[in-house]
């Protein structure tokens, strides 16, 4: 049953790929009961995991790796997390894709992408999760790239691909490491032996596994990637971004805690680099003026929180973000979608009123934003406001620099809120048809409620939050939105001019960061590969025309002997031939009575001769 | 034994005359010497040994004989058509 969940969407991607051109229209349906198959059988299976066992399947397979999934309470929630929202995602994607010459194909990359990403939650060795892991990989580059027809898509996918491959590769190089020390890669051998190893080792592998999230989940440095990857249709960006792809790392990380935990300086490392990335991502979310780029940096942000959380001590925390992060951002990235879908455009300066021409998108919209900048009682703050107490007890300076994050996170979210919906209406957007705007309000339900109950409460990091984390965390939500309101609401302050500033040119350039991999990396790439072209022209070459001319003095050495010895000794018999025959032609005289006069003497002869 | 000494004789002077002769039309005539000279070997031999088959050779014999002279004068006339001759010395393009 176990190992139907991620199937189901497989065997829904198979078909649509060989079956889609048939069914057209019909293609949806294919792989929509397949993910909710896939749901129906989460529920089944959380269900049971709620009262408290723990669902292990297993099959042999290779030597040292089994197949083997495991359903605890962490990979529950997350099968939930996954196939809710890709359910949601899918029905909504029904009206977004609409028209499409490549529909069918859209419904079986989602599928294919569904599948891996429950692969991901569901396995229960390394090697496993990393197949899966890089299946995610192949499914986002597949729906990234989906509009290839767009050069800016192509190299995104593409950039997507080589970026989270960067980190992979530390991933697999820290399985290995991990596999050489302990001989083997099952989670529970690993948690159970890993108090053996010395520290300094368990360090080295852990930050090698570490690098497989930050490719994934987009941390810094390798978080360049993600807000190229809006290139892709909306609903991807909700899906990879939001729910799945992206969560992967932290989810890793989590399942990997009772590993992570024996290194205090490796969680140290990711609890910085997470807040650091957050609060990049929010600086440069600010300057953006494309509202799928403002989702994208708030992806990166928020991702930085959860890695904050699991740096602090608290992946309960984390894993809570998680959760109320892929319903709260699916809403987000949908609302947007159904902007951009009405608007045709993804630019903040074209849009204005909307609230009054797409009131459910608005309303949905502001439920998702307010969970985004954790107002109470929405869910993000309950998530949120865990987080920064973990932090607050375990990190200190990254407490306040989380703090700053919170304020900047609820000024750019709202930046945009009152950016594009109040005021006039521009154009003439309309309202997204039903199969759109039924998942934004289901998406929106748990994006309100979902915070009440935090399934993984009773953990032991369990400590009272301060009333300072409370109210500072509120105080600064509440001073971001007040802020954006002044800047942009009511326009209190002038803002004319403070784009040509130094420091928002750098921030608006994404601190140079594309720039610095293109110099850096590019540049030395070239050069490299330059200096090998070189070498290959003189010495390789140099080598094979060597050879090339070797052969050649050969061939001319084995031509003279062919000319003069086998065709001599075969043009001798030939002449010899010819010469028996010039001697004997002379019998053949043309005269009818010499050739009688022969027989006759043969016949003579061979008489005498038989006597 | 005489009529054997006479059909040797015969022979030879057939062999003798198919060897010698430039004239087609007179090794033609020599040649029907020789197979008369077998015919008479065959009937000979069939009387003396008492079996008929010798004599039905001779007779298909003497039927062959005829056919081979007609397609042999035939052929004679077509070599006075061609070299307006009928010496066989100067029939002889196929040579060297």
């Amino acid at each position: 049953m176990v190992i139907l969940i991620p199937l189901l969407p497989a065997l829904a991607f198979a078909a649509l790929v060989f079956f889609g051109w048939q069914l057209k229209e019909r293609a949806p349906y294919v792989s929509i009961a397949a993910l909710a198959g896939s749901f129906l059988l989460s529920l089944l299976a959380a269900i049971e995991v709620f009262q408290g066992t723990t669902i292990e399947v297993s099959a042999a397979w290779l030597p040292i790796v089994a197949f083997s999934f495991r359903i605890d309470l962490i990979s529950a929630w997350m099968l939930l997390l996954v196939t809710g929202v890709g359910l949601m995602i899918q029905i909504y994607s029904i009206g977004y894709m609409k028209g499409d010459p490549r529909f069918a194909r859209f419904f079986a990359y989602l599928s294919l992408f569904c599948a891996a990403m429950l692969g991901v939650v569901l396995a229960n060795n390394l090697l496993l999760l990393y197949i899966f892991w890089e299946l995610v990989g192949l499914g986002s580059y597949l729906l990234i790239g989906f509009w290839f027809e767009k050069p800016s898509a192509a190299a995104a996918c593409k950039k997507a691909f080589i970026f989270t491959r960067a980190g992979d590769i530390g991933f697999f190089l820290g399985i290995l490491l991990l596999f050489l020390s302990l001989g083997a890669i099952d989670f529970q051998t690993i948690f159970s032996q890993a108090h053996t190893l010395s520290v300094p080792l368990v360090t080295a592998i852990t930050l090698l596994i570490f690098c497989g999230a930050i490719g994934k989940s987009a941390q810094f440095p390798l978080h360049v990637w993600l807000p190229d990857a809006m290139e892709g249709p909306t609903p991807v960006s909700a899906l990879i971004h939001a729910a799945t792809m992206v969560a992967a790392g932290v989810y890793m990380v989590a399942r990997l805690f009772p590993l992570f935990e024996l290194a205090p300086l490796t969680l140290t490392i990711i609890g910085y680099l997470g807040i650091g990335t957050a609060l990049m991502a929010c600086l440069i979310a600010v300057t953006q003026t494309d509202i799928k780029k403002i989702m994208a940096y708030s992806t990166i942000s928020q991702l930085g929180f959860m890695m904050l959380a699991m740096g602090a001590n608290a992946p309960e925390a984390g894993m809570f973000h998680l959760l109320t992060h892929g319903f709260f951002k699916a809403l987000l990235f949908l609302g947007a979608g159904s902007i951009i879908h009405a608007v045709h455009s993804n630019e903040m300066s074209e849009m204005g009123g909307l609230a009054k021409a797409m009131p459910i998108t608005f309303a949905t919209t502001m439920i998702g934003a307010l969970a985004l900048t954790g107002i109470p009682p929405f869910s993000g703050f309950f998530s949120k406001d865990e987080i920064l107490a973990a932090a607050y007890h375990n990190l200190p300076v990254a407490f306040w620099l989380a703090v700053a994050a919170v304020f900047l996170t609820a000024f750019y979210v709202f930046r945009m809120i009152f950016k594009i919906f109040p005021g006039q209406v521009k154009g003439h957007p309309h309202e997204s048809p039903r199969v759109m705007t039924v998942p934004l309000i289901i998406l929106a339900v748990f994006a309100f409620g979902f915070g009440f109950f935090n399934p993984f409460a009773g953990g032991h990091h369990e400590e009272a939050a301060p009333l300072l984390v409370f109210a500072s965390s509120l105080g600064m939500a509440t001073l971001g939105i007040f802020t954006a309101w002044l800047l942009y609401g009511a326009k209190v302050v002038s803002l004319a001019g403070w784009h040509n500033n130094f420091l928002y040119k750098f921030v608006a350039n994404k601190f140079y960061l594309d720039e610095f991999f293109i110099y850096v990396f590019g540049w030395t790439a070239t050069a490299v590969s330059q200096g090998l072209a070189i070498f290959d022209q003189l010495v390789i070459d140099g080598i094979v025309n060597l050879v090339g001319r070797v052969g050649w003095i050969f061939a001319f050495v084995n031509s003279f002997f062919d000319i003069y010895i086998v065709d001599g000794l075969v043009n001798l018999l030939a002449k010899i031939s010819a010469l028996f025959g010039e001697a004997l032609r002379r019998a053949q005289t043309g005269l009818v009575q010499n050739y009688l006069l022969f027989v006759v003497v043969g016949i003579v002869l061979v008489l005498l001769i038989r006597r | 034994m005489d009529i054997l000494a006479i059909s040797l004789i015969l022979f030879g002077l057939g062999l003798f005359g198919a060897l010698t002769r430039k004239n087609a039309v007179a090794i033609l005539m020599s040649i029907e010497l020789m197979l008369n000279a077998v015919n008479l070997n065959f009937v000979y031999f069939s009387r003396t040994l008492i079996d008929l088959s010798g004599q039905i050779f001779t007779l298909f014999i003497i039927a062959a004989a005829a056919a081979e002279a007609a397609i042999g004068l035939a052929i004679i006339l077509n070599l006075y058509r061609e070299f307006g001759d009928i010496d066989v010395e100067k029939a002889a393009l196929l040579k060297w």
